[in-house]
């Protein structure tokens, strides 16, 4: 059944678009239409249901309004669901033509912008189904065009029906430049019918003669003569008003033909009234009579209040020329009572112009809006791109400063990384400096005995030769004692200056030693008898006392104990050197007497190891206080100190995972009383594991 | 001439000795040796201006040879020992401080045995 109907439409929409009129514009017959409906019932096919409602709303149009719009809003929704453009944008234009002819002229302008802006869009021409319904050619733009200029002649008929004859005049003109475009004689032949009609309204008779004439001539070009009578009909008017009444009678013959064979009923009555004119001007009132009541009554059927006014006004007219003012009374009173009808249709109709008034006014205000927005949007566009620009050159400016500040930076931090390269050189140089003072004084102290005792041993051997020839045993033997006793001095200080350097070297020698467990608690009691003998032995004058308690439950550790030792021996030494120094402000109490004491101690800890060494000296001053680790750094007088003790010590607690801190407090205000809680104490912290 | 050496070396004296062996044979130099400044202010206390001649170490625990050069230049006034400083720094600062100090002369270890026998020639 489908098929069947699909191969009907086909033939229906094929016989259409071998007609040279314009697609658009052809009618259906009444048979056509009736199969165009059991199509439009029976099809489940959207395309085709929608093109079907769409023919009966244009055979409907004339006619039956209310057929027209049953159809057309059928046909609309079916339209936009598919959203084929330019069948759309033709529903649309169908439904405001329903719409204007019903008087609802707000809607009926909403509809016919919405089908213009579809029509004016390029893009509608794309993908146009069955475009025949729109041109002959197959020429999508010609069939945009051929839509647009149905529009713009269906939206100068809106504005007719609101009496809004300058733009009516506007979109005509506008319509008939895009009909020319494509040669399209079909539009071309209404609206210049329409614009004949609107001079003639203006009585500009040169004008209306020159459109009605061409509109006849297009008329016949094109085959489209459904409305040739009424052109006709208008030549016959204007010519009549310039009482030429021969071309009048022409026009108005050929009114007659026209509408005879086409049953153009509306026209038909115009033709008998303006032929009941004519004849009443040619002094035949009877005829006339005749005509004008033909006029009325074809008016009656059809309904059209303005012709039945028309054909009374002449009825009127005809019988006030004869003095028969009994009649000509009647009829003057039926045309104001036909009048006030009219009247009263009028004032509808301008009570219908108030909303349209108002949805013209709306749009302009919409339209002026979108400018304003547009401008508004410009101006704020321009603004915005403005102070783009602008940051972007601030955003610029910056970047570039931002780059050179970068670059300054960096410069500024590589110079200073090399400064500060540069100055921990000239540091290490400097305390190399002091510590070559200090090897110096250690090795030149020693040389001074190895080159003497040297020289005085040959001095001696030289003596002993002689001592020898001179067979004198017991100075042979004394001199032999000296030189050997000589020769260990200058051996004993030769290992002296050996064991210097070796010491030097010890700083930069890595370690060798393995890591085995060890007892602290022995570890700290070896060490600080042997410094403590060993600076005793130095030094008779030094004393001290030294104090231990050791934790008995200190767990032995894996440590390289030589290192260990190392630190150890090194912190136990400096408290040996600190103790016994002397507060610079000398004790506030002159009655206390310092004893120089050393702590050596440890202790257990969860996870740890804590060997504390601590002495009662001067404490370390805070300004040196973290400088403290730093290598070469020393307090000693020259070439007492390497100045590397405290930082080796830094370094073997740190290969071990131990810390070294140091709590110290200086002498001052607080060396007043007992030399407890005072000084300097440093705590190796050793993990267990 | 009485010599007094100042040292905490105490190696100084068997070298001091074996060094002026002939001239102490010969009674031209009597040496005393104190190993600390402290030790050869109590030596000069005690044996007063017996000392013509003092050669001191700089650098020593305790009290420094300047400090013990300072004191002696202070203490004794008449006739004043003539002091010689010994050291083993041969540095600029170490030498003007003894030279404002009043010292006599200024060697630096190694001691030259030689130049040093004829500077106390020239002075007795």
């Amino acid at each position: 059944m489908k098929y069947f109907a699909l191969i009907i439409f086909s033939i229906l929409t094929g016989l259409i678009s071998t007609a040279q009129i314009n697609p658009l514009f052809v009618e259906q017959t009444a048979r056509q239409a009736d199969s165009l409906k059991i199509i439009a019932r029976q099809t489940n096919n959207d395309t085709i249901r929608m093109s079907a409602f769409r023919d009966l709303t244009l055979y409907y149009l004339d006619f039956n309004s209310d057929s027209a719009l049953l159809y057309s809003k059928q046909e609309l929704p079916i339209a936009e669901k598919l959203n084929m453009k330019l069948w759309k944008a033709d529903a649309y234009d169908l439904n405001s033509v329903v719409l204007s002819n019903l008087g609802q002229y707000p809607e009926s302008l909403k509809m016919i912008n919405a089908a213009l802006a579809i029509a004016k869009d390029e893009s509608s021409e794309r993908n146009i189904w069955h475009i025949n319904k729109f041109t002959t050619t197959g020429d999508a733009r010609k069939a945009r065009l051929s839509m647009l200029a149905t529009i713009q002649l269906d939206k100068g008929g809106l504005y007719r029906s609101t009496q809004d004859f300058e733009k009516q005049m506007i979109v005509h003109k506008e319509c008939l430049e895009t009909a020319s475009l494509i040669n399209d004689f079909t539009i071309i032949t209404i609206v210049q019918l329409n614009l004949g009609n609107l001079y003639r309204d203006k009585n500009m008779q040169d004008s209306a003669l020159y459109f009605y004439n061409e509109s006849i001539s297009n008329s016949a070009k094109c085959g489209f003569r459904k409305y040739a009578s009424s052109a006709y009909n208008g030549l016959g008017e204007i010519y009549m008003r310039r009482n030429n009444f021969q071309l009048a009678r022409q026009a108005l013959d050929s009114a007659y033909s026209a509408s005879t064979q086409l049953n153009n009923q509306g026209e038909l009555a115009s033709y008998n009234s303006l032929m009941a004119q004519l004849l009443s001007k040619f002094n035949e009132p009877d005829s006339a009579i005749v005509y004008a009541n033909k006029g009325a009554d074809i008016s009656k059927q059809t309904g059209s209040v303005r012709n039945i006014i028309k054909a009374y006004g002449v009825l009127a007219e005809i019988y006030r020329k004869q003095n028969r003012f009994d009649s000509a009374y009647k009829y003057l009173e039926l045309t104001s009572i036909t009048k006030d009808s009219i009247n009263s249709m009028d004032k509808m109709k301008q009570f219908q112009n108030i909303g349209f008034d108002a949805q013209i006014k709306l749009q302009e205000l919409e339209k002026e809006r979108i400018e304003t927005k547009g401008k508004t949007r410009t101006i704020s566009m321009l603004g915005g791109l403005l102070v783009l620009v602008l940051l972007a050159l601030i955003l610029y400016r910056n970047n570039r400063q931002k780059q050179k500040a970068k670059l300054k930076i960096e410069n500024a931090y590589e110079e200073l990384k090399s400064t500060q390269q540069q100055l921990i050189q000239s540091e290490k140089m400097a305390s190399l400096g002091e510590l070559t003072a200090g090897i110096a004084h250690e090795i030149q102290n020693p040389l001074n005995f190895v080159n003497n005792f040297s020289e005085v041993n040959s001095e001696l051997v030289s003596e002993l030769v002689d001592e020898v020839d001179k067979g004198n045993t017991e100075e042979v033997k004394a001199l032999a004692n000296d030189i050997k006793d000589n020769s260990e001095k200058i051996n004993h200080h030769g290992k002296r200056a050996g064991d210097i350097v070796k010491g030097m070297l010890q700083h930069s020698r890595k370690g060798t030693g393995q890591k085995e467990l060890t007892d602290i608690n022995d570890l700290c009691d070896e060490y600080l008898r042997l410094s403590y003998h060993g600076l005793r032995a130095k030094d008779k004058s030094f004393n001290a006392q030294m104090k231990t308690d050791f934790d008995t439950s200190l767990p032995k550790i894996k440590v390289v104990s030589q290192d260990i030792g190392r630190v150890i021996l090194n912190l136990i030494n400096n408290a040996f050197y600190a103790a016994p120094l002397l507060p610079k402000e000398g004790f506030k109490d002159p009655a206390y007497r310092h004893i120089p004491t050393v702590w050596v101690s440890t202790k257990k800890e969860p996870d740890k190891v804590l060997i504390s060494i601590k002495d009662n000296g001067p404490g370390i001053p805070k300004e040196i206080l973290d400088k403290i680790f730093q290598p070469f750094f020393t307090t000693k007088p020259a070439g007492q100190g390497t100045g590397l003790g405290l930082s080796l010590s830094y370094d073997i607690v740190k290969a071990h995972s131990g810390e070294l801190k140091v709590n110290t407090k200086s002498a001052g205000a607080g060396w007043d009383g007992e030399g407890e809680g005072t000084g300097t104490e440093f705590i190796i912290s050793l993990p267990i594991s | 001439m009485k010599v007094l050496v100042v040292d905490d070396e105490k190696d100084i004296k068997v070298l001091f000795e074996q060094r002026f062996r002939k001239e102490m044979r010969n009674g031209e130099i009597e040496l005393s040796f104190a190993f600390s400044g402290e030790e050869a202010l109590n030596f000069l206390h005690n044996h007063d201006q017996e000392a013509v001649l003092i050669l001191s170490d700089i650098n020593m625990p305790g009290m420094s040879g300047l400090e013990l050069l300072r004191r002696i230049k202070e203490e004794h006034h008449v006739p004043p020992p003539v002091v010689m400083m010994i050291t083993a720094y041969g540095d600029a600062d170490n030498y003007k401080t003894a030279m404002s100090l009043g010292a006599d002369d200024f060697l630096t270890k190694p001691v030259d045995f030689v130049s040093l026998k004829e500077k106390l020639k020239a002075i007795s």
